[in-house]
Formats: C-alpha cells, structure tokens, sequence
C-alpha cells in the first residue's frame, strides 16, 4: 500500500516536472507553440472511439469492404479533427496588456491580449484561470481580442495572474486541445475605502484648525471686483460697507492648507482596517482637492496633490506588508 | 490536471443545427426502406419528422418516458417479426428504431452527439445489403452532412459562418482520402468471421435457380441486374461461344427440371476430370455479384477452375463458399473439348428417363422422324433442329396460355416459346428415342465494355440450351433456340428482342446505352477493387509493391534519404535563422537601432538594469539638443509595446522618428568634426 502510494507520488512529481518544463516562464507575451500544446479525446471522442471500434468489428467480421471504407472515412475524420484543433490554437500570440487597478471588493477586468496573426480564423477559444472563468472568443484572421476576465479581489495586494489556459474543442468536439501560458502581469489591490470619522489629521495648517469640509473644500485667497454671474454666497459683505462697492471672495484652487494623513492616528487599530480608513481619506483628499501627506511606518510621502501623488500613495498602500 | 476537459462548456443546441443533424439522420436512415421491414423505417421516418416539426415550431418539450414507454412494444414486434434479436435483420431494426426513439427525446448536446455517430453506424449497416457504387455515392453524401452537423454541433457561439463550416468539412473529407487509401489497403482482414453470419433469408436475389418450370426465365430476363463480369486475359471466343455454364438439369417430372444430385454431394466428388481432346484455351477473371449460392458460371467448358471453385463431373463449377459478396474467380475455359465421351450405363441413365405419360404427342412426333431418318441418331437431331425453322415456330418472352403438358402444346399447337421450351422440348424428342440428352442452363452471350475491356453479363442474359450424348463424342451442346432466334446467340437477347418493350428500358435506348457502359465500367472497377478486396488481393497488393520495391529498391533508398536529408537541413536552417528573429518584434528591432546608433555616436549604451525612461533621461542629459525627440521616440516605443495601440501606422511613425533622429545627429556629428 505504502509502496503503491509513493509509486503515484513519484509518477505526479515525474509528470509535474515535464509538464513545468514545458510550460513558458513568466514573460511579456509567449506564443502557443508545438511544445505547449496538449491534445487529448473528449469523452464524446472516447464514445467515438469506442463505435469506431464496433463499426470495425462489424465490418470485419461481415467482410465488408464498403462499411470498412466508411469506417476508415470516419476514423480519417476523427484523426483530422485532431489537427484541427491543434490548429485552431496554434501560433496564436498572449500577451499583457496595462491593467487598471481595483480595490478590494470592487469588479473589474483582468486583460490580456490574444493575437493571432496567422490566415486562419480562430473559433471557440476558452479561456480559464483558477479553474473557473470561462470566458469564449472568435479571434478572426489577423485580428486581436482582449480578454477581460471579471475580476472581484478578495485581498489587498498584488493581484497577479496564474496560469491559465487557453482551450478549445472547436471543430467538432471530439479533441480538447489546451496550452498552458504564464504571463508577467499583474494589478495592485487597494485596500477597501472605509469611511471613518474623525480624519486623521495629526497636524494640518498653521491654527491646527480641521481642514475645511464645506461643499467647495477650498481655501480663501484674495476679493476682486464683482461680475454678474459670482455666486451671491461668496460676495464680500463686511468688506463692501468699507469699499462702497461689490466685492466677491476669490477661492484659491490650490490649498494653502494643508493637511497630513498617518497611520498613527488609527493606533488602536488593525493593520487592513487602518489602510482602509487611510485609503478612504487619500480619496477624499483627492476628491477634494487638498494637499495631502502621507506617513506609514517605513515610508513618507510628503505634501504634494495631483493624481500621481495620489496613486503613489493608493501604491504604498496596496504595498504595505500585511 | 486534466479537470478542464469536464469543465469546457458544452454548445447550446441551436434550431438550424438540429435540423442539420435530422436531415442527415433521414438521408442516412432512407435505403433501410428497401433493406428492413417497412414499419421499422417508418417508425424512424416519423420519429425525426415529429421532432423536426416540433423543433421547427418551438415546441419541443422533453418527453422522455415515451420513448421508455415505447421502448419494450417496439422490442417483442422486431421479436415477433425476425423471430430472434440476434440476427443481423433484427438487430439492425433494432438499432434504427431505437436510434429514432433516441431522436425523439433529444435534449441536450450529449443526445445530439449520440445520435449522430448512431447515425455513422446506420451507414455502416447500410452496406450489409447494398454495396452498389450508387449507394456508396449515396451514402457519402450521408458522411458528408453528418460531419457537417458534427461541425455545427460543437460550434459553441455560432458564430462560425455557414461557409466556413463547408469548408472545414471538405478539408476534413478531403484530408481523410490517403488515411483511408493506406488504412483500407493494408488493414488485415478476418479469413473467418468473427461470429456466425445467420443467413439472410429475407433477400431474395434474382439469379440462376436450380430448377427450371415454365416462367422461370421470363422473370429472369426481364432483369438488367448485372450478374458477373468476365475479363479474358488474351483474346475472347467470338460471341456465339459465349456460353456460360451454370446448373445442369437431367430430372424432369413432366413440368420442371431439376438436378439430379443435391448441392452437398457434390463436394465430395473425387470423379476424374473427363474432358478431353482440349482445344485453344481461354483464361479470364470472373467476377461474380452476390447471389447468396454457389454457382459460379465459367466458360463452357472449365478447365481449370482455380482454388476457389470446383467442377464436378457434370461440368458444373461452385464455388467454395456461398457467394455473399462480390468475389472473383480465375478460370481457364476450352470452347473445343470432348466431354465424359467414355460414359455409359448408370452414368447416362438419368439422362434417358421420362416420365411415361408426358408429352405422348411430342414422343410420337420423335418416334416418326427417328423413322424418317433410319434411325440415325445425328440426322435425327438435325432432323429435329431443322424442323423448328421449318414450321413457324416463333422466340417470344409472351407466350399464349398453353395446357397442363406444356410440352406437347408448345411443340404442336401455340409452337411460341422462350429457351425454357426449346431446351426441354428438343431434350424430350431426344430422349423419346433413346439419345441421352438434358438441359443445361446459364448465361449466353454478354456486352463487351471496351472502356473496361471485360463482357458484362446481365440477368437477363440468363439461358437454357442443351446437351446431347453421342457414343465416341460425348456429350455435345445443342442450342434449338438458335434454330428460332440465331440473333438471339449472336447478338444477344437485346436484338432478339428489338421492339419489345419487355425488356427493361435502361438497355434499349442507345444514347443512355453508351452512358450505361461508363457508368458500369465504373462499377466493374469498384466491384473488382472495392467490394471484392479480400485478403488474397490483399496480399497479393503487398507482394506486388514488395517485388516492386526489390527491384527498385537501391534507388529508392537514395533518393529518399538524400530528400530526407534536404528537408532535414532546411528545417535546421530555417529554425536557426527564424529563432534569431522571431522572438523580436518589430518595434522592439527599431529600437535597437535606436540604441545601437546612440551607442556608436554618443557613446551612451543601455544598461540592462536600466529602463527605456531612464535611458531616455540620461541620455537627453547627454545630448540635450535632441531631448525632445528622444523622448518621444522612447515614449512612441513604450506605448506600441507595452500598451493598447499595436498598430501599422504607429509602428511607422515610430519607424520615420527614429531614422530621422539618426540622419540628423550623423549630419550634426560630421559637420562638428
């Protein structure tokens, strides 16, 4: 028994190897080639085999030379339907794409690239990753498809892509032909935003006021002359008894406050939560146009705004180790 | 590891599809109408055109207990009609009807896919009754709309155009002609069968019987079916000599003649040959149609009957086995012989005896001409010949309704008749005197197909003549027909027959005359290639090609091995050189032009650890002039390769910024130094 059980192990690690080699190293873009592609009978090809055994018995055993021929012109199908399958995934190209990154719980795709650059139309091409997603495509002569592989992830972090497989069964469904691929792409998992109150920041302006949370979020700058057309709510009354004419409150875009997020603000709290509660209020920030920082234990981004500052700091919170 | 193969999804059953895959089931299903009882196909038949209906309608709700239901009733009537379960009729009854049943309730892919290789198996059991070649074009029409509808089956998205799927059958047909060709050529075949082949009983073929009654032959005639075909290896006998022999008939009860030993003893015989005094021989091929017994027909008279057939001592020839499928025969025929001149006594007892009161009139006619003549038994036979053209005796397959004694009523009163009453009433006038005498039957005659260049001999070349014994010459062919109609041996039943419209149509219009002749130069070849491919022609094939090879062998060899080697070199060849290239893609080349020319001019080479924005930058601070282009180049590169916009124009644009970045820092460089 012991000895039966090691024989199966050995047998899958011997198969496991051969079939690791055979696989591509994780690379831009790989080419499904001869050596990556496995063809074996569906069951519906197992049943064919299994009459095709019976048609030739019979004709056999009857000696007759017609139902023999057609017996041979169904097996020259069978054998036939075998290359093209195999054609009908070979030389076609996958390749990465650019990814756009999500945060935790959110849908989104997964893309890659398939090409295929050969004259044939390629019909019925599955795709799978994780043993589950499906997905079916028509690649034309010369065309390329992105495969958008619907994605919710679980987990902050990383988000690469496994092995998957490219199938298919096309054209007549008694051949199933695969070829494993491995590509080097990959997407960032932000943490979940979590609302969360009260914002955590440490240290702000110069009067260690709350930023502002109005509806306009922005900081007072200067009075001009009023023009038809300025809201009323900005115009200047105290300064207009002063001036004998209408003023209206300029707002400047960019904040002269500032304010600082830190991870030391949540310090009774758990790791994801933090990043969380963090990410929520590098997107509020963002959402409202003020100038923020960011301090995690290794890292500091300081004061800045715009939508690289932003996804840098999203980046170094999908980074941090969990 | 192998778990996505159960996972794939199977393809939704589409409404075209599976009316594709009825049409073909019902064209494969259709010649059982002439093989199988007629509700067996019935059943089927409407089985698939209720469901076509149903389907075409959108109503088609599975029903699957109706089939279960109806299952067991349809299995005791193929019980009830066969008698048995087993045998090759029933079975195949029941496999239609089933298959119909199995339609029926089809609901998903799997039943579809089931029924359809069931459907390959209906076309193969197809064969087991017909092997025409119009058939076999028949039935590849079958293969072809049953691959067809395989390819429309497991067209997941059916998207595939129509076209395209026509296509991919054809190269699947197509692609499967030399599998075929080498599989059905070289696959060894059973010297015995496997099980036991119940009789087919239900078949009645026309062919030669083993009995003749008035009316036999008419039927016989009236049949265009081929019944063999004869290849002479030289030169033929002239048309009159044609005449093939088949059952000899010695017995005669007054109404019908029969042989006088039954089938299974003439095996055994170990009589010596007693034909003699053998003149020109003729060797051919024979081959001969399936007619479910053993009669095989040679030339008149056999001489060397080959390894699968026997002669015996009345010069009837069977083969070894009962002829169930086209076979072929070699044999060696003499038209010159003397035949069993040595016999006497017992031997030519039978063929002295009648009955006592047959025919009184027609004895009493011999009786007077034997006296005519004194008793000279060869100017009496003349005598006897010479009389059917004297008085007005006339050759027609329609003769007027004659008494109980059909001989004495032919021979002096309606005097119309077919070879079945000259044959038996010239044997009668002989043995009335004492002439020892019988009737021999078998074919006469046949067309020569000069595409093929054999004689085909049909049905209704079928003939009767006869046999007379004369002490020191044996037995010697008489033939009274050719007294009446000498057409009819020189050329044939058809001019004997010109203006009757008995015989079938096929043989008498001579534009599809011609037409006739091609299309069964056809089938001879298909008879003799196909049907009949046994393993002794098997065998002989390999011999063939073996003898073949040995004496062409040495060259062979070379020139096989050095074109192996040719390919083997080109191969390696185009590997090396394409393994260099294919792994870049074209912007990644341009790029390295890029780098290269960068490298020689400014010195600046890209670092592996480096990025393409890195190297942009350190190189723009280098050669500041041209930081613009730099970095656009670098940025048009990093966008057709690691982004979305793989494109032919953007790779030409690509292509023009960077040559016209090189030509200008060359020109700036030659104009610094």
């Amino acid at each position: 028994m012991g000895s039966y059980s090691n024989l199966i192990q050995r047998t899958e690690s011997t198969l496991q190897r051969w079939l690791t080699r055979r696989q591509h190293h994780y690379s831009d873009s790989s080419t499904l080639d001869r050596k990556h592609i496995f063809i074996i009978p569906t069951r519906a090809g197992v049943c064919l085999g299994a009459l095709l055994f019976l048609m030739l018995l019979t004709s056999l055993n009857y000696m007759n030379s017609m139902s023999m021929l057609l017996t041979f012109f169904v097996a020259g199908i069978a054998f036939n339907s075998a290359w093209l399958t195999y054609l009908n995934l070979k030389d076609l190209t996958v390749s990465r794409v650019s990814q756009k990154n999500l945060f935790v719980g959110e849908q989104g795709t997964f893309r890659i690239k398939v090409n295929n650059p050969t004259k044939r139309d390629r019909y019925g091409l599955v795709f799978r990753e994780r043993n589950e997603n499906l997905i079916l495509h028509d690649v034309q002569a010369g065309d390329e498809i992105q495969v958008k592989m619907p994605i919710t992830p679980e987990r902050r972090g990383e988000y690469k892509l496994r092995r998957f497989a490219i199938a298919t069964r096309m054209p007549v469904g008694i051949f199933n032909a695969w070829s494993w691929q491995t590509l080097k792409t990959s997407l960032w998992v932000f943490p979940e935003p979590i609302p969360n109150h009260p914002a955590p920041f440490a240290a702000s302006g110069d009067d260690g006021e709350c930023a502002p949370t109005s509806s306009q979020g922005e900081e007072f700058s200067n009075l001009r002359d009023y023009s038809q057309g300025d809201s009323i709510k900005h115009i200047a009354w105290k300064q207009q008894a002063r001036h004998q004419k209408l003023l209206t409150k300029e707002f400047s875009e960019s904040t002269s406050g500032s304010i600082s997020l830190s991870w030391d603000f949540y310090s009774e709290l758990d790791t994801e939560t933090r990043l969380s509660y963090l990410c929520y209020w590098v997107l509020e920030a963002e959402k409202q146009n003020l100038e923020f920082s960011l301090s995690l234990p290794d890292d500091f981004y300081p004061t800045n705004s715009g939508e690289k500052h932003t996804q840098d700091c999203l980046l170094a919170l999908a980074r941090y180790p969990a | 590891m192998f778990k996505n193969k159960h996972s794939l999804p199977e393809s939704p059953i589409r409404q075209n599809t599976l009316k594709t895959l009825f049409l073909a089931l019902l064209i494969a299903g259709f010649p059982h109408f002439f093989n199988l009882p007629i509700w067996v196909t019935s059943v089927f038949f409407a089985c698939i055109l209720l469901k076509y209906y149903l389907v075409s309608i959108e109503k088609d709700k599975a029903a699957p207990y109706i089939p279960i239901l109806l299952a067991i009733p349809i299995i005791s009537l193929v019980y009830f009609q066969f008698g048995t379960l087993l045998g090759i009729e029933a079975s195949i009854s029941l496999l239609v009807v089933m298959l119909g049943l199995k339609v029926f309730e089809l609901s998903d892919y799997r039943d579809a896919m089931l029924s359809l290789f069931l459907g390959f198996f209906v076309v193969v059991t197809v064969f087991l009754f017909q092997q025409q070649l119009i058939i076999a074009l028949y039935l590849l029409i079958c293969g072809f709309m049953l691959t067809l509808s395989l390819l429309k089956l497991n067209d997941y998205t059916g998207r595939q155009p129509h076209r395209q799927q026509i296509k991919t059958t054809f190269e699947l047909s197509v692609g499967s002609i030399p599998i075929i060709l080498i599989l059905f050529f070289i696959f060894p075949r059973l010297d015995s069968p496997l099980w036991s082949l119940p009789g087919s009983n239900g078949q009645a073929q026309t062919g030669m019987s083993e009995s003749m009654s008035p009316g036999n032959f008419t039927k016989l005639v009236q049949s265009s079916a081929p019944a063999f075909r004869a290849t002479f290896n030289q030169k033929a006998p002239a048309q009159d000599e044609l005449y093939w022999r088949g059952p000899v008939l010695e017995n005669f009860d007054g109404k019908r003649w029969s042989r006088t030993k039954s089938i299974a003893k003439i095996s055994e015989t170990n009589e010596s040959n007693t034909v003699e005094n053998i003149g020109d021989a003729f060797s051919y091929q024979i081959t001969l149609e399936a007619h479910q017994n053993r009669w095989v027909f040679p030339l008149d008279m056999a001489i060397d009957s080959g390894k699968d057939a026997i002669t015996n001592s009345l010069g009837e020839t069977l083969s070894k086995e009962v002829i169930r499928k086209t076979s072929q025969f070699e044999f060696s025929s003499a038209t010159t012989f003397s035949f069993d001149s040595n016999a006497h006594g017992t031997k030519l007892s039978a063929a002295l005896r009648l009955p006592t009161r047959t025919a009184p009139k027609t004895r009493a006619l011999a009786e007077k001409l034997f006296l005519e003549v004194n008793g000279d038994k060869k100017r009496f036979v003349d005598r006897v010949l010479s009389r059917f053209t004297e008085m007005p005796y006339a050759y027609t397959l329609e003769p007027k309704p004659m008494s109980s004694d059909y001989i004495d009523s032919f021979m002096t009163d309606t005097m119309e008749g077919f070879c079945e009453h000259y044959s038996s009433s010239f044997v009668v006038m002989m043995r009335a005197v004492g002439i020892p005498a019988r009737v021999v039957t078998g074919y006469q005659g046949g067309e020569y197909n000069e595409h093929g260049d054999y004689y085909l001999i049909r049905q209704s070349d079928a003939h009767a003549w006869t046999e007379i014994w004369l002490a020191g010459e044996g037995w010697i062919r008489k033939d009274p027909t050719s007294m009446v109609s000498p057409e009819r041996v020189n050329q044939g039943i058809e001019s004997a027959f010109a203006g009757s419209n008995l015989l079938p149509s096929t043989i008498r219009i001579s534009f599809l005359k011609k037409l006739n002749m091609r299309w069964d130069t056809m089938n001879y070849y298909w008879s003799k290639w196909v049907i009949s491919y046994n393993n002794t022609l098997r065998t002989d094939l390999i011999n063939r090609f073996k003898s073949l090879m040995k004496s062409i062998g040495k060259q062979l060899v070379i020139s096989l091995t050095t074109l192996a080697l040719l390919v083997f070199i080109t191969l390696i060849l185009k590997q090396f050189f394409l393994s260099s290239k294919s792994s870049t893609s074209e912007e990644e080349s341009l790029y390295r032009r890029f780098i290269k020319h960068n490298n020689k001019i400014y010195d600046t080479e890209k670092k592996q650890s480096e990025t393409e924005l890195q190297y942009a930058n350190r190189l723009s601070n280098k050669n500041s002039e041209h930081a613009k282009e730099i970095q656009a180049i670098t940025s048009r590169y990093l966008a057709i390769r690691y982004g979305n916009q793989e494109s032919t124009s953007e790779l030409k644009k690509l292509k023009e910024s960077i040559s016209e970045y090189c030509s200008l820092s060359l020109s700036q460089q030659a104009a610094a130094s």
